[in-house]
């Protein structure tokens, strides 16, 4: 028996024992389980425009275990009609403890790991992980609330290697790791009545372990101002800068696998919404409209390994549109939420590989209880 | 002693009088006879807290859950004829005008309650506002998943981070 039918093993049988534990002492596990379809015209967000049909089931689970402490389950599947070696599960598995201060106010830690499974020829992008979180909220004024978090996340890429001489050798490809510690600090405070203000600032820093990757430290600021327009109408202003600190004046290679980048993009730039939300019977729809600029610190390579064009400019125009409601419910709070989610994003690129035009929608059932 | 455990007609009476309490409070601010007798009894808004973004009052009453704040929703136009809810609705309502600091310490509590007429015995309101706070925790409201899967708990930061590390829903295009 492996190590991995162990583990495996030991995490389930612990899950089961937890909600076990949870069923008898009382304490009513939260399961929420959502069924999505949708469609789009560019599945890869690029200028091969390539159409398919996405089907997605998700199934989360907390399970109280003593008063604030509680352990969570969270699963994906992926699929795709037309594309279905793209198709992978997500697993993530946690304990987290949310204890309150006072009214407002908390502290709260959260652990665990998760997993990532894809099939051929996407395994390279297979990975396990395990996270550390932990962060504050505080009450420092009827209406003022201050956050604080760090988070540190080390994935495992068990499959991928970088080397391009173990193609040739044929030796056995290499794990990589690589390790992510994010800070931040954050506040929402309401001034002159019913304007909320929302800041943040945080930095991300990432680094490998197993190959000559680079470290990476992300800046990021966000802000947000909020308010309702009447009593059914609330209107969002979002603004988001971000810049890659220690890239300036660097490209990175950036390689894909039948259209899937490996690694995320690593971009400087800003994005700026305006989002509607409005309150129709019972219905509530949302409207936004972003604008984003980004300059890319990559030089993207076409499949054939050929240099495309080394700088990667992009402004992009979003429109999402999203409605939602409670089908039913019942008076031991089950309930089933249907929603619908339109999205047209047009995106200009200096390099043609990214200049491409998206229109999605979804539609997806929850059932909670 | 538990709420649970009070009779009927003595938590029908603390219902009554939290419900009028707000009324002699406003009252108190309008001494001036004219004030408008016709408008039905409201409960003061104390806090306008916006953390998910989308300009609507987090702390507005929503106990059903559906994320349409009672007030707006038509499943409670009717709940005068619904005693269970309106009674629901009357704690809720009763717990959020509640200033912070006398939520945790019972003299101040008591001098709270006194100061504000009630005629009530004091310690029977400790007892609710205690059950209201094992029911649905500091923040007096209950604590389920938002559609949106917004945590007040996360920032919009550290989800994008855990977005990005399944390397799914990043800004820059790549979301399979």
């Amino acid at each position: 028996m492996t190590v991995i039918y162990m583990y495996r093993i030991i995490l389930l049988t612990g899950f089961g024992l937890l909600m076990a534990w949870s069923t008898v002492a009382g304490m009513s596990p939260r399961v929420r389980l959502t069924l999505d379809g949708g469609l789009t015209d560019n599945l890869y967000f690029d200028s091969s425009a390539t159409s398919d049909q996405l089907l997605r089931v998700g199934l989360d689970m907390e399970l109280p275990i003593y008063k604030a402490l509680q352990t969570y389950y969270s699963g994906q599947l992926s699929t795709f009609a037309d594309t279905p070696e793209l198709e992978s599960y997500d697993h993530i598995l946690g304990v987290s403890l949310d204890a309150p201060l006072k009214p407002f106010s908390s502290v709260w830690i959260d652990a665990g790991g998760s997993r990532c499974l894809y099939n051929a020829p996407y395994e390279i992008y297979k990975r396990h992980g395990l996270f550390l979180a932990t962060g504050a909220e505080v009450s420092v004024a009827s209406t003022v609330l201050v956050r604080v978090a760090v988070d540190l996340t080390q994935s495992t890429y068990p499959e991928y290697s970088n080397d391009d001489d173990n193609e040739r050798t044929g030796e056995k490809e290499q794990a990589i790791d690589s390790y992510d510690l994010n800070a931040l600090v954050g506040a929402n405070a309401t001034i002159g009545g019913r304007n909320a203000v929302d800041v943040e600032a945080g930095v991300q820093r990432r680094e490998y372990d197993g190959q000559d990757g680079p470290v990476t430290t992300l800046f990021v600021l966000s802000g947000r101002i909020s308010r309702p327009l009447n009593r059914y109408t609330g209107v969002a202003l979002v603004f988001r800068y971000q810049d890659q600190v220690d890239l300036a004046e660097k490209v990175l290679y950036t390689f894909y696998v039948r259209g899937v980048n490996i690694n995320e993009h690593l971009w400087d730039g800003y994005e700026a919404s305006l989002v509607l939300t409005r309150i129709l019977g019972q219905w509530k729809l949302r409207l936004s409209a972003s604008y984003l600029d980004a300059d890319y610190i990559e030089a993207p390579l076409d499949l054939t390994g050929r240099l495309d064009i080394p700088s990667r400019q992009d402004d992009a125009v979003r429109f999402n549109t999203d409605a939602r409601r409670v089908l039913w419910t019942s008076s031991n709070q089950m309930r089933i939420w249907g929603y619908a989610n339109y999205e047209y994003e047009r995106n200009r690129s200096t390099a043609f590989y990214y200049d491409y035009t998206l229109n999605e929608v979804h539609l997806g059932l929850m059932f909670e209880w | 002693m538990t709420f649970v455990n009070v009779p009927m007609t003595t938590r029908l009476l603390i219902f009554s009088l939290l419900l009028l309490l707000p009324m002699s409070q406003a009252r108190a601010q309008q001494p001036s006879a004219s004030a408008d007798t016709t408008k039905k009894p409201t409960i003061p808004e104390v806090r306008f807290v916006d953390r998910d973004g989308d300009g609507f009052n987090d702390l507005a009453a929503d106990l059903d859950g559906d994320d349409i704040p009672d007030a707006l929703d038509p499943d409670f136009q009717d709940i005068g004829a619904d005693s269970a809810r309106s009674e629901e609705l009357f704690r809720w309502a009763w717990y959020r005008a509640l200033p912070d600091s006398v939520r945790h310490d019972s003299t101040q509590f008591r001098v709270w309650w006194d100061e504000n007429g009630l005629a009530v015995d004091w310690r029977l309101a400790w007892d609710c506002l205690k059950q209201v706070e094992a029911t649905y925790g500091p923040d007096g409201r209950p604590r389920w998943w938002d559609y949106s899967g917004f945590d007040p708990r996360r920032s919009p930061l550290l989800d994008d981070r855990r977005r990005l590390s399944e390397n799914k829903d990043d800004e820059g295009g790549n979301r399979r």
